[in-house]
């Protein structure tokens, strides 16, 4: 079983998300990072595009970002989008 | 002389009133919880963004945006939230003699005069202050229902314009912090330049991509606007609360 990490998804105006996750996978500035659990601290600005997270059991999730900024650190990571569009649930 | 049918006709009108009351207490009721809610759904992003704003002070060391930085003060702005409609108690009163007594405040003895404009939110402010002589920069009505994060980032961005063309130096939001159901304050915070009330954390070992300005950069206007609207979101709330507790005084008061 891969190790799981905190993700939150934030926006101004709620919590999209909160939870365990395996994987997120997010459309930074300098093109699209993916990140599991134990990386590296880090500080990224977002651009437009589709943010993608693995619960664990591999159900993926995917939603549109129109950007931000994302944060790495101590296995906690966390998305503070401008706006969130929720796509449809993927397989 | 009082007739029967005379005070008849008094009964039902008093009823009448204390039915209206009555109802309008329970719809601001229902719109504090709404508000309330919609405040409290924005403080994670709050949090976190006024943490991440601190780290980067800290990680950077020469991060000298100009929306940062303080300068020699000859201008401010005040901006004023208000609301656009009354029944309301003391809701709006507070707010404008707050802001009278600030428009009034002598400046130190041996300090340059400082200039103190307005900016108003909300009808009631708006109106108040249209008849007399301090000076107005702009008025913003009519307020949304509900925290908007459009007219916080419209405001946002037309305080930020003044702010970096230098017609004031320094902006401060003067609003009702939403404290309890029964309870609020009037306030007034730093707004501009950013970072007056931002705690600076200890240097953290984070990559930052691009780089640690280009963020910060991105990051002020951000965390300007996530003020903003929990600025708002508390203004709101403590409105409909102060018209619920004023409606709730008036349905029990009998009427004289």
């Amino acid at each position: 079983m891969a190790s799981e990490f905190k993700l939150s998804v934030l926006t101004p105006e709620r919590t999209v998300f909160e939870g365990s996750v395996e994987y997120v996978q997010v459309p930074g500035s300098q093109g699209y990072l993916g990140v599991l659990a134990h990386h590296a601290a880090l500080v990224t600005a977002l651009a437009a595009g589709d943010l993608t997270l693995r619960h664990a059991g591999g159900r993926e999730e995917r939603m549109r970002v129109s950007g931000g900024f994302f944060e790495v650190s101590a296995n906690r990571a966390t998305v503070l989008a401008d706006e969130i569009s929720e796509g449809t649930a993927s397989r | 002389m009082s007739t029967l049918r005379a005070l008849r006709r008094r009964i039902r009108s008093v009823q009448n009133t204390q039915q209206i009351t009555k109802a309008m207490e329970m719809v601001a009721a229902s719109k504090l919880r709404r508000a309330q809610s919609k405040a409290l759904s924005a403080r994670p992003y709050a949090v976190k963004i006024s943490e991440m704003l601190g780290n980067l002070a800290g990680a950077a060391s020469e991060l000298d945006h100009p929306l940062f930085k303080a300068r020699e003060v000859k201008n401010v702005a005040l901006v004023l939230v208000t609301s656009d409609r009354g029944l309301c108690g003391a809701y709006n009163a507070n707010l404008l003699r707050g802001a009278e007594h600030r428009l009034r405040a002598a400046p130190p003895a041996g300090s340059r005069p400082v200039v103190t404009s307005l900016v108003l939110v909300g009808k009631k402010g708006r109106d108040y202050f249209r008849r007399r002589r301090y000076p107005v920069l702009a008025a913003h009505t009519p307020l949304p229902t509900e925290a908007s994060l459009e007219f916080a980032r419209t405001l946002t961005q037309d305080l930020i314009a003044r702010f970096l063309s230098g017609e004031v130096d320094r902006v401060e939001i003067m609003f009702t912090r939403f404290i309890s159901a029964l309870n609020r304050k009037v306030v007034v915070d730093p707004f501009l330049p950013v970072g007056a009330g931002a705690a600076e954390s200890a240097p953290t070992s984070s990559i930052f991509e691009p780089d640690a300005e280009s963020i910060f950069a991105e990051l002020l206007p951000r965390y300007a606007t996530a003020k903003l609207f929990a600025a708002l979101a508390d203004a709101l709330a403590s409105e409909h609360s102060a018209r619920m507790i004023a409606m709730a005084l008036r349905a029990r008061t009998p009427a004289s």
